[in-house]
Order: structure tokens, then C-alpha cells, then sequence
């Protein structure tokens, strides 16, 4: 049995399930969400074995027979609005992750990506850092909340030549990457009310997404200069033409030290390519889309990830 | 039978002796085209999304009681059928575009026999949608018209992607939106999923584009109407969309978590197909289940025969702000509303309610329900519009000359921060860089994108919501000030903090008008 935690209108995970089962195997969707409201919880320790299984009488899961899984899109748990208490609310909140972090670490699947691992991931300040070590080449950066060094490698750098991005987004407070307009140099002193990642800005011939399952890269090109928007290619992706490439043989062996070094079996990978021919480290998405990119590129991305899965499926 | 009019404008009779030509396709289910189209709109065409959250926006206000429905009566909407056609046979007749004229104005008058067949736990929401439909009598010239264009064209087959719409492409050009319905009939009909029965253009898109296109073997209830789409039903269900209505599922592929942003639907997985059975139950709405008898479900024309109050509700709504000079009101003849507007209650699952998907929802988000009803007095009579739709940016109310009102020391209004809980999370999003509130520097940036309103288009109509809601307390407040102002009450220290409270306002509109590109 393949699990594949996410939620049920994840289209990623609709395609992984679809490929699955036209090979005839077992998938199962687990929406975290669900949890503890609708859905049952039950380990057991007792003489020395231990059981793990979603459910609580009857038909349930034993998450010892999924030899494999896929860490997609977990979800918190949700509160039962019976409790009105906001102390007690948490207090429950705070249990149910408890038990469910702990089950995770518990079980030994073969795992897309390891929890642990993908909550590291995930840290762009870490990725950088990785990024470097493995030898491949990132923007100059500051990470800061000090508004005189901001001001200072804005300077540097020169006008028009910084952009800013957020380490993650809320639906409700979602910013695309932006250069740092004129205007926008007097706003630096908020700059100390929560830190703020400031890169060079790296000019594009294009845009990359590369796609990495297991050992296979599957490297496209987004042309996003192209486009009404150069600065973040994900903005009018619409109008961005996509297209399968190859990587340089010396960037392809760097991008796999980077996921080996990160214990990534997954990741999607953005870079840009310079007009003069560098290949620059922007960020890796542990559990990146790619589905915007199969469509145009007809790269077997599905097709790999259900592989992968399968493989490792008992 | 009824009503056939310009007997003398029937076209040539069917050519009898095609015996080369294809048998119609006649799809086995019902499929509609208009999401994939909805979509490709929306991720091309920044117009459209601002029409889309703008006419999202006057809905929830209806939806709140903040705003009464402008059109009581009745709307007349003229019709134009522009009747495309590769063989003879699909010529349609005036007889098969009058039955389909027929069918809704029985369909969305609730004068439809089959209404009486709805199960008796939904029957009571069954409403008059308030609209009749009629072929056109004067073209967009002035010169009169039978309502009906007809044109021959070379393709055999059309797909969803506007073609017909256009004389360029093979089609004919559609008639201005803000006097006729345009609807096309096309031989046949396909997309990337399969043959589609029709779609249509939600509000809010290209004029050029606006309306329907039904294909001719669903469209009417005689000549080539065939089963089981031969009761007109179809053009009832792309007319729905025209109007602003959502499948009745939510178009979330079984998910149960889409809505179609009207209360008085149960939640429902998909689509339902052919003729199901009663109750077929589905995410958990049992016993009743399904409203599968919906107009806007995917059932064959036999089992659809109902909208319900709360989609009339949407779709008049959608008449007043998305096609405000469309039609001609008259009062009604039936009663006016089934149940009173006012009365329509909104459970758990209210439509506009921000719905945290990823990473991060916050347990106290919920606490906001749980709460006591925010008692803003102001709330009951607030006016009819927001002011700061007239004046851009408004003029300092309380510099102006303003009727006096005795108002006593303590009662100085504060800011909305005084007034307890706050306007809730998504305050912060539009505190800006004004003077009485910080925000980080990435949030400070005077934006919320367009990217983010097209990646989460809920997100962006609660945030828009908000604003508004949050514009409206600082204008009563501001308008307070003026009153205390003008009858000279106003100290030093009271008429800085009004001012300070003024930039937070500016701000607050500046953001306003970015989200809604108005």
C-alpha cells in the first residue's frame, strides 16, 4: 500500500494516484485535516511489537503494510468547535500534533520526503548554505533584520539591482519576489520588524525548474523574459513558453549532491541561467508542483514519482 | 406550441434529402465547458479578474444584508439567437428557438409543470428566478428584428474556444451585452474532454464573447432536439452561468470542500448524470442528499426542473452589478420572493468564509465564530454606498461644513482599533505604512498582486471583504469627527488623532482600489 498524505482536491496527488493505479497498485489519500475529528488514531505497544493504524475498531490502516510514502501536502489537525476554550483548544491542537509527529518518526517506509527532512529542506537559509557547499553558484545575499545593513547592501548593489522575497507565504499575505523600487528604499526601516532574504538580482536568459525524482533530472526551461513579469517567472507563467533541456553534465552532478546532502528522494529546483551562460541557485521546493511544467515539457514526471514509490512498495 | 410568432420569417424547410450528411452527435451526459473556459479567462485576462472579485464582492454584500437587491420585479432580457449552420438540417427552425425561448421563461419564472416533482425536503427552496426572456424586436441598428441571425458556415464543429462568436472565425459577432442575451447554436460542439452540450461566459468578460453557445441538438424541444437533452434544459443551465451561477457541486472533483457560494445548496461531491435516484447522498448531506434536481447539476433535462432562493439571490444580484442596464424591470405578477432576502440563513459553511488550504491554519482563526457578534451601531443604517467610491480620495469630513450633532466629550469616538476585538486578521494586511501602525517591510510594500488575487482568488475576495468592512468603520468615524468638528468640539489632540486615523484610511483605499482594480 502507497499512502500519500495531502488533501483531496491535491491535483498532484490525483495524477500520482491515477498513474498508480493504471499500474495496478494500491494508493491511499490521507487528509491530515481530518484528524482527530473523523479520523481514528491507534498505536499499540505490547510485548515487545508495536502497531500503528488510522482508524479505531473495525476498518482501519495499518501503516506497517505501506512500505512506502509520500509526504505531499500534510495538513494540520483540526479543533472540534465543541471546545470553546481557547487554552483548551491548544491544548488539544498541541496533542494531536504531538502524537502525529511522533507516529511519523515512529514508522521506517521508504519515504518521499522524509518529514524530518523536508521540515529542514524547506529552510531557504539552509538550502544556501547547502547550495555553496556542494559547489553551486547563489546570489549574493543578505538575510537580515538590521535596517542599516539592508540599506547598505541596497546601496552596493545599486538601484534596480536588489530583489526581496519572503522565506514563505499565507494565502492571505502571498508576495511574489519584487525588486526593491526607488520608492520602496524610505519602507527599509520596517525591515525591523521581521527579517527579510535580499539577493542580487541575477538577470535571466531563462528561467529553470528542474525536477529532481530519485537519481532522474528533469530539467525545463520556463522563458520567462518573455513574459510581462522577468522578475518572477511563476506571475504570468501563462505566457511563458516551457520546454525540456538539458543541464550542463557538471550542474546535473552538483543538483544531486545538493538532494543527497539534503536526504531529498524529491525536490523541484529553481536556477536561472545567465545571459552569459552561469547557472545560478535560487531555491529547492522539497515538495514542489511540476505538473505546470509536464504539461508543456511531456517530461514523465508523474510517471517517475509513482516509480519511485512503487519500487519501494512491498 | 406556444407562442409561435413570425410565421413568416420560418427559413427554408430542412433540406429533405441530405442523405450524405453526419447523424447529429448526441453526447450521452451532459458536459459543460464553461470552468475550462471560466479558467482560461482568468489566468489570461486581468479585466476579468476585477469584474469577477468586484461582482463577488457586491454579492456577499447582498449575502450580509449590507446591500438590498436594486430589481424587485421582474427583468425582461431580449434574446438574440444567432443560429450557425453547416447543413441544412441545423438551420433550426422559429419554431424549435421559440419552444427553447418558451422553456425559460418557464423554467425561470417557476411556472414549470415538472417543479411539482421536487422531493418534499427541497421543494420548499424551489424559487421564481424572476426573469423572462424574449426574442429580440429591434437589432443593435434600431431596425426590427426577429431576434434570430442566421449563418451558414463551413465548420462542421466548433470548440470552446469563442470561435463562433466572431464572423473572422466562421461564426457570427455577438450583439451588445447591455441589451440582449447573444445565444449561438452550433452544429457541433468539442473540447479537449469531450463533446460539450453548451457553455457560457460568466459575468464580468470580454463583451465581445459575452453570452452562450448551445449545441443545436439541445437547444428547444423540437426539431433536431434530441433525448435526452430535448427539453431545453440546457440552455437554462449556461444561461445559470451567465447569470453568475456555479455548478451545483462546486466544481472541486469530489472534494466536498468547494461551494457554489449559495448557502440553501447542500455541499455535493460531483456531478450527477442520467437520472438518479432520490436521495443519492454524498460529503456527508444525508438524508436528502443531492439537490441533483438542480438546474445547475449535470443531470438529463427530465430530472433538472428547480433553482433554489438562495441562487436567485446570486444571479439577481449578479443582474445588478455585472449587467446593471440589461432589461427591462416590470413588477411582478407572481409573488415577488418566495422567502424574504433577509431571512436566508448561512450556516458553517458561509460561502465567502476564507477557507485555509496549506500549510497554515491557524486554530484561532475559528475563534472568530465563536465570538460575540461584533455590535457595531452603525452597522444598521450604514449607507447605502461607500463613500469612498464617490470622491478619490474623499475630502477630510471633518473639514467640511456637516450638519451638527450634539456630542459630548466622552463620547469622542476612537479609531477602529477602539472598538474591541478589531476587524480581524486580516487587519494586518491592510495596515499599510501609515502612522498609527507598523507592518514588516515585505507586507509594507504598497501591493497585494494581481498575482495573488489570480492564485487565490477566495483568498483575494475575503481580503476585499474585509477592506471594505474595515472602510466603512473608519468612514463613520471620520464622519463623526466631522460632526463633533462642526459643532466645535473638536480639541487639538482630538482633530491629530482624526488626522492620523485619516492616513490609515488613505492607505486602506489605496490598497482597496489595487485589490479591485478600481
Amino acid at each position: 500500500m502507497i499512502l500519500i498524505v495531502s488533501t483531496p482536491g491535491d491535483e498532484h496527488a490525483l495524477a500520482v494516484q491515477a498513474e498508480l493505479s493504471r499500474r495496478k497498485a494500491q494508493s491511499k489519500l490521507l487528509d491530515l485535516s481530518e484528524f482527530p475529528q473523523n479520523l481514528g488514531l491507534s498505536i499499540r505497544y505490547k510485548a515487545g511489537e508495536g502497531s500503528f493504524a488510522f482508524g479505531c475498531e473495525g476498518s482501519s490502516l495499518d501503516l506497517e503494510e505501506c512500505g512506502a510514502i509520500w509526504w505531499r501536502r500534510p495538513q494540520q489537525p483540526q479543533i472540534s468547535s465543541d471546545i470553546l476554550r481557547t487554552t483548551h483548544r491548544h491544548f488539544a491542537f498541541n496533542e494531536s500534533v504531538e502524537a502525529l509527529q511522533g507516529l511519523w518518526h515512529a514508522l521506517q517506509p521508504f519515504w518521499i520526503n522524509d518529514p524530518a527532512r523536508d521540515y529542514v529542506a524547506q529552510r531557504k537559509v539552509y538550502q544556501l548554505r547547502v547550495a555553496q557547499e556542494v559547489g553551486l553558484t547563489v546570489p549574493e545575499t543578505l538575510i537580515t533584520n538590521c535596517t542599516r545593513a539592508a540599506g547598505d547592501f541596497v546601496r552596493q548593489q545599486g538601484a534596480g539591482r536588489v530583489i526581496y522575497k519572503s522565506f514563505s507565504a499565507l494565502e492571505n499575505e502571498w508576495r511574489e519576489t519584487r525588486l526593491l523600487a526607488e520608492n520602496e528604499v524610505q519602507l527599509l526601516d520596517n525591515v525591523r520588524y521581521a527579517p527579510v532574504i535580499f539577493q542580487e538580482y541575477i538577470e535571466a536568459s531563462v528561467d529553470l525548474r528542474v525536477t529532481v525524482v530519485g537519481a532522474q533530472i528533469f530539467a525545463a526551461a520556463v522563458h520567462s523574459q518573455d513574459t510581462a513579469y522577468k522578475v518572477d517567472c511563476r506571475i504570468d507563467i501563462s505566457n511563458a513558453r516551457i520546454e525540456a533541456v538539458e543541464l550542463p553534465p557538471d550542474i546535473q552532478e552538483k543538483l544531486l549532491s545538493l538532494m543527497g546532502a539534503m536526504g531529498l528522494v524529491y525536490g523541484a529546483i529553481d536556477m536561472r541561467r545567465t545571459p552569459d551562460g552561469r547557472y545560478i541557485f535560487l531555491e529547492i521546493n522539497p515538495a514542489g508542483q511540476w505538473l505546470f511544467i509536464e504539461h508543456y515539457s511531456k517530461q514523465p514526471i508523474t510517471a517517475a514519482l509513482a516509480s519511485k514509490l512503487l519500487e519501494h512498495d512491498r | 406550441m406556444p407562442g409561435k410568432t413570425n410565421k413568416s420569417n420560418n427559413p427554408p424547410p430542412p433540406a429533405a434529402g441530405a442523405a450524405s450528411e453526419e447523424p447529429p452527435v448526441v453526447p450521452l451526459q451532459r458536459r459543460c465547458g464553461t470552468m475550462a473556459v471560466h479558467y482560461r479567462h482568468l489566468h489570461s485576462d486581468p479585466d476579468y479578474l476585477r469584474a469577477r472579485a468586484a461582482s463577488e464582492t457586491h454579492y456577499s454584500a447582498i449575502v450580509q444584508g449590507r446591500r438590498a437587491l436594486a430589481r424587485v420585479g421582474v427583468t425582461t432580457i431580449p434574446v438574440v439567437v444567432h443560429v450557425l449552420f453547416n447543413t441544412a438540417q441545423q438551420n433550426l427552425s422559429n419554431a424549435q428557438i421559440q419552444s427553447q425561448i418558451d422553456v425559460m421563461n418557464h423554467d425561470y419564472r417557476k411556472t414549470n409543470p415538472d417543479v411539482a416533482s421536487a422531493p418534499a425536503a427541497f421543494a420548499p427552496l424551489a424559487a421564481d428566478a424572476r426573469i423572462q426572456f424574449t426574442l429580440a424586436t429591434v437589432d443593435p441598428n434600431g431596425a426590427a428584428t426577429t431576434g434570430i441571425t442566421r449563418t451558414q458556415t463551413n465548420s462542421a464543429s466548433f470548440s470552446d474556444n469563442d470561435a463562433m462568436k466572431s464572423s473572422a472565425t466562421g461564426g457570427h459577432d455577438a450583439w451588445p451585452r447591455d441589451k440582449y442575451l447573444n445565444i449561438w447554436t452550433v452544429p457541433r460542439l468539442t473540447s479537449p474532454q469531450g463533446d460539450l452540450l453548451g457553455y457560457a461566459q460568466f459575468p464580468g468578460g470580454n463583451a465581445a464573447t459575452d453570452g452562450v453557445v448551445i449545441l443545436h441538438s439541445a437547444f428547444g424541444t423540437n426539431g433536431t432536439a434530441a433525448a435526452p437533452f430535448n427539453l431545453g434544459r440546457t440552455a437554462t443551465h449556461e444561461v445559470g452561468h451567465w447569470l453568475n451561477l456555479h455548478h451545483i457541486w462546486g466544481d472541486d472533483n469530489n472534494a466536498c470542500t468547494g461551494s457554489d457560494l449559495v448557502a440553501d445548496t447542500p455541499n455535493q461531491a460531483g456531478p450527477n448524470f442520467g437520472k438518479p435516484a432520490f436521495p443519492h447522498v454524498t460529503c456527508n448531506n444525508g438524508p436528502n442528499g443531492d439537490m441533483f434536481m438542480n438546474y445547475m447539476d449535470y443531470v438529463d433535462d427530465a430530472a433538472m426542473f428547480l433553482f433554489t432562493t438562495g441562487q436567485v439571490t446570486r444571479l439577481q444580484a449578479s443582474l445588478d452589478s455585472d449587467r446593471p442596464t440589461l432589461g427591462s424591470s416590470t413588477s411582478a405578477t407572481s409573488p415577488i420572493l418566495d422567502t424574504p432576502v433577509g431571512t436566508l440563513k448561512f450556516g458553517d459553511d458561509a460561502p465567502v468564509t476564507l477557507k485555509f488550504r496549506d500549510d497554515v491554519p491557524p486554530p484561532s482563526l475559528k475563534f472568530r465564530d465563536d465570538g460575540p457578534p461584533p455590535s457595531l451601531k452603525f452597522r444598521d443604517d450604514s449607507p447605502p454606498s461607500l463613500k469612498f467610491r464617490d470622491d478619490s480620495p474623499p475630502s477630510l469630513k471633518f473639514r467640511d461644513d456637516i450638519p451638527k450633532l450634539k456630542i459630548t466629550d466622552d463620547g469622542i469616538p476612537q479609531g477602529p482599533g477602539g472598538f474591541g476585538p478589531g476587524p480581524g486578521p486580516l487587519g494586518a494586511a491592510f495596515a499599510g505604512s501609515g502612522r498609527t501602525s507598523a507592518a514588516p517591510f515585505v507586507l509594507s510594500t504598497p501591493h497585494h498582486s494581481m498575482a495573488w488575487v489570480q492564485m487565490f482568488p477566495q483568498a483575494a475576495a475575503e481580503a476585499v471583504n474585509s477592506a471594505e468592512d474595515q472602510l466603512r468603520q473608519y468612514e463613520e468615524v471620520l464622519e463623526q469627527y466631522g460632526q463633533a468638528d462642526s459643532a466645535g468640539q473638536l480639541s487639538s489632540a482630538e482633530r491629530q488623532a482624526a488626522e492620523s486615523i485619516y492616513a490609515d484610511y488613505a492607505s486602506l483605499v489605496a490598497e482597496y482600489r489595487q485589490l479591485t482594480g478600481s
